[in-house]
């Protein structure tokens, strides 16, 4: 058996649009307000203290530079090398 | 080598779709891949639920020609705002792993269900069409 459907989503502008952003939601009936990992809920924020412990931002900005390319490249780059057990 | 079934059969094997949905049957959206199942029965739900909306009672009329034409879906709004992943139709809002019916992929311009783009809180969430197709037609 397939199925087959199709779904209209109409933008609502005064919420959140995470169009480019596919492991985030805003779910505050679910979750509570704020941007949160859609996987579990979890605040982005608590990501801040994380990044500050371990300097990795700087450590990005950095190879971003060096190699001539945006920061969510380097993002890219690092979740693509991680799926593929490079690094 | 695939199976060749008269369309009737076909036809029997879509409705039992439609009964187990039974009488207050929900479409719900939500983030993430397909749970999908353990030992032969669905595992809960996972990630955002992204919209939640009420399919007809029944769900749809008797299959023909080996397709299942779902009913009207109701449009509601968007529950959170995120990228679909999968959908599931239970015989009951916001049910547990019991009540799912039919699991399936979902995606923006991708998937069993696709959408026109990813869902924004209080955003309308339509389904403009549905069907399942049944194979086994030789």
């Amino acid at each position: 058996m397939q199925p087959h459907a199709y779904g209209n989503a109409a933008v609502n502008p005064d919420a959140p649009n995470l169009h480019d952003y596919p492991a985030l939601t805003h779910a505050p009936q679910q979750w509570g307000e704020g941007i949160r990992f859609a996987h579990n809920g979890r605040p982005v924020e608590d990501l801040s203290s994380m990044i500050d412990d371990y300097e990795v931002i700087g450590a990005m900005d950095a190879a971003a530079r060096h190699l001539g390319v945006s920061f969510g490249d380097v993002c890219d780059a690092l979740k693509y090398l991680r799926g593929a057990g490079a690094i | 080598m695939a199976l060749n079934y008269k369309d009737s059969v076909r036809n029997s094997r879509l409705d039992a779709v439609t009964s187990a949905l039974s009488t207050t049957a929900y479409l719900e959206v939500f983030t993430g891949t397909p749970p999908g199942k353990t030992s032969g029965t669905f595992n809960a739900d996972t990630g955002t639920k992204l919209a939640s909306l009420p399919m007809s009672n029944p769900a749809a009329p008797p299959s023909s020609g080996g397709v299942l034409t779902f009913s009207t879906i109701t449009t509601e709004n968007a529950l959170a705002s995120g990228t679909p992943g999968y959908a599931r139709m239970k015989t009951a809002q916001n049910g547990a792993a019991a009540t799912v019916v039919v699991e399936m992929t979902a995606g923006v311009g991708s998937g069993d269900l696709s959408f026109n783009s990813t869902l924004t809180s209080g955003g309308a969430v339509s389904i403009t069409s549905a069907t399942i197709t049944e194979g086994n037609s030789g």
